[in-house]
């Protein structure tokens, strides 16, 4: 019911809405290349792993704009932010591209089909979990072939876990604001009573 | 260096006299380097090898007295240990150059060129001489173990009383720690890299090890190390290490060699005849003996 | 915003799913708990290959010829880090020290890795016979 209302793109609102729309999440998109790169300030004991703080932003598009624009979102956020930290095209580009990638994939997919069980919260952590596994997974296979670097998971995991109850609140709350401003009808928000 | 690492640790109070001992110690390194290596063209070695079949060579009394012990080794092996196992060790090019299995005629032919009957050694003349052309010599069961004696004496004239060096695997420990405890020398697991068989404490004694995990090649699953039977031409199957304890390293390194060859049974006995020598064994199944001098003192997982 | 109301934002699914991940996270520490157990040695590789293993028990520095160029790291009071290497971006230096088995320390265009291992023994060794 609310998915195919908030996924499909703006139909028939006038000119001005779609243009304050684009703008919008032109707007949603610098927020995430910022996040982007503050997270890339943060200190990591293993090279090229980040804690997934840009992801709230994702998280929001999805409803907003659906899954074509946040994966757009993704992308964009993971090249120019890149860009700005110099590090295009190196290790820590390519990693965040596919655990990037991925978590938004998951995220889509969680929201489509489950979102009579789950809130936002629940696709935020399923992104974070994915998000953090990818990262680990991508860094084993293209640049330390060594088994002991998969000792950090459940370290990393319980701090996606918390980071995705995080920033699922946070994306719940942001959303029912922008809602508004987008005008969008439908909206995933409040549930379960 | 010698186409392996070298690590030597050194106790002393006086900074100025321990960088000037290691300078020494590496200085002795590389002149032994120069002299034993098969691929360096005015080495005593590469000389020897270069005249195989032709003339006898003259060479410094250094190489004489090692070919000396490695005759002893020849002798007390029945044959197993033999430096003349150059053109086998060429052929199979483990840890040399591109290692490959090669065939039984190959094989065959190269244990031809092999035999330390046919090394002529005149300690009066000073010279060595190779009878057949194509034979080698590779001293690389027995350098290492000497270098590393031979890096002890220099800290030692230079003034230092304790320190371990550590050419490749071949260890001589000399004095104790700070601490006034022993040395303490780990034995690789020959199967899991990241374990240790067990560790030993070392006052003044040196250790060697010969393992089939060092160099190898593995071909349709069948693993072809570095420690080659100089009768077959193949490598020795019984074993997976052999770690040997004595007082120097140019006992140790031809020794362990020699019991790898010689599998844990017939090994082992040959430890048990001689005073002053310990082993731990690995077969191939992979189970440990250790010699009665240890049996109290190691524990082995 | 009180934390009530916040749970409240919840469903039932986030909450069943958010503990059964707790679970399984909680469940995968015990695992890989030999990763936090500070180690006695360190083993180097170079392209792959072991290369060197020392004893993090005694202080000093030692060098690694790597693919490109010479890195330095020096050991001290347990543990290891690298003080200079030849790369541009210098990461492994920025991983700082370590002791433990899941930091290793790497230096990809050296291709130099520099590894804590659980020796599984006692006391730290001096050195290594292989």
């Amino acid at each position: 019911m609310v998915n195919r209302a908030a996924n499909n793109q703006v139909r028939g609102i006038s000119r001005e809405s779609r243009t304050r729309e684009t703008v919008f999440l032109a707007l949603l998109g610098t927020f995430a290349i910022v996040l982007h790169t503050v997270e890339a300030a943060i200190p990591s004991p293993l090279p090229w792993i980040k804690i997934g703080l840009a992801n709230v932003i994702t998280l929001v598009t999805i409803p907003l704009f659906g899954g074509g624009a946040a994966l757009a979102v993704t992308i964009v956020r993971v090249v120019v932010g890149s860009m700005i930290t110099g590090t295009f095209l190196g290790p820590s580009f390519i990693i965040s591209l596919f655990a990037g990638i991925a978590a938004t994939l998951a995220m889509i997919v969680t929201f489509r089909y489950f979102s009579r069980k789950l809130s936002l919260v629940g696709v935020s952590v399923i992104g974070a979990y994915i998000h953090s596994f990818v990262q680990v997974a991508v860094v084993y296979l293209l640049l330390i072939r060594h088994k002991e670097i998969f000792y950090i998971l459940p370290f990393f995991l319980s701090l996606s876990l918390l980071m995705g109850l995080a920033t699922g609140l946070a994306a719940i709350l942001l959303e029912k604001k922008l809602a508004d401003v987008v005008q969008v009808h439908a909206s995933l928000g409040v549930r379960g009573r | 260096m010698m186409g392996t690492v070298v690590g030597i640790t050194v106790v002393s109070t006086d900074k100025p006299r321990a960088d000037a001992a290691l300078n020494a110690a590496f200085g002795e390194l590389d002149r032994l380097e120069k002299m034993m290596s098969t691929t360096i063209p005015t080495s005593d070695v590469a000389r020897i090898n270069e005249a195989a079949g032709k003339q006898p060579v003259r060479v410094s009394p250094e190489v004489l007295e090692l070919l000396d012990k490695a005759a002893e080794a020849h002798r007390i092996s029945n044959g197993l240990f033999d430096v003349t196992v150059g053109p086998l060790v060429g052929l199979w090019g483990i840890g040399v150059k591109e290692p490959r299995v090669p065939s039984k005629e190959e094989i065959a032919a190269a244990v031809a060129l092999c035999g330390a009957d046919r090394l002529e050694v005149d300690k009066a003349a000073g010279t060595v001489f190779l009878k057949s052309p194509g034979m080698a010599i590779d001293l690389g069961g027995i350098a290492k173990g000497y270098a590393a004696d031979r890096a002890i004496e220099t800290l030692r004239k230079s003034g230092i009383t304790a320190g371990v060096v550590a050419v490749a695997g071949d260890i001589r420990a000399m004095g104790s720690k700070p601490d006034g405890s022993s040395w303490r020398i780990g034995v690789q697991h020959p199967r899991d890299k990241d374990k240790l068989l067990t560790s030993l404490a070392l006052t003044d004694r040196a250790v060697s090890t010969a393992g089939d995990y060092e160099r190898f090649l593995e071909k349709d699953g069948v693993r072809y190390h570095h420690l080659l039977n100089p009768a077959t031409g193949m490598p020795a199957t019984l074993c997976q290490s052999a770690t040997v304890v004595a007082s120097a390293g140019i006992v140790t390194d031809p020794l362990s060699t020699i019991i790898f060859l010689l599998g844990p049974e017939a090994g082992m006995a040959l430890v048990e005849t001689m005073p002053g020598v310990e082993a731990i064994i690995v077969d191939a199944q992979g189970k440990a003996t250790v010699s009665s001098g240890l049996k109290n003192s190691v524990a082995v997982k | 915003m009180k934390p009530m109301d916040l749970f409240r934002l919840t469903t039932w699914g986030d909450r069943l799913l958010v503990v059964i991940l707790a679970v399984i996270t909680l469940a995968a520490f015990p695992l890989v708990g030999a990763g936090t157990r500070q180690s006695d040695i360190v083993i180097i590789e170079v392209d792959g290959k072991p290369v060197k293993k020392v004893s993090l028990k005694n202080d000093g520095q030692f060098t690694i010829h790597g693919v490109i160029g010479d890195a330095v790291f020096e050991v001290k009071e347990g543990k290891v880090h690298a003080e200079s290497a030849p790369c541009s971006n210098k990461v492994c230096i920025h991983q700082g020290w370590t002791n433990m088995p899941w930091k290793l320390l790497v230096c990809i265009p050296n291709k130099v890795v520099v590894r804590p291992v659980d020796a599984g023994g006692a006391n730290g060794v001096d050195a290594v016979t292989w």
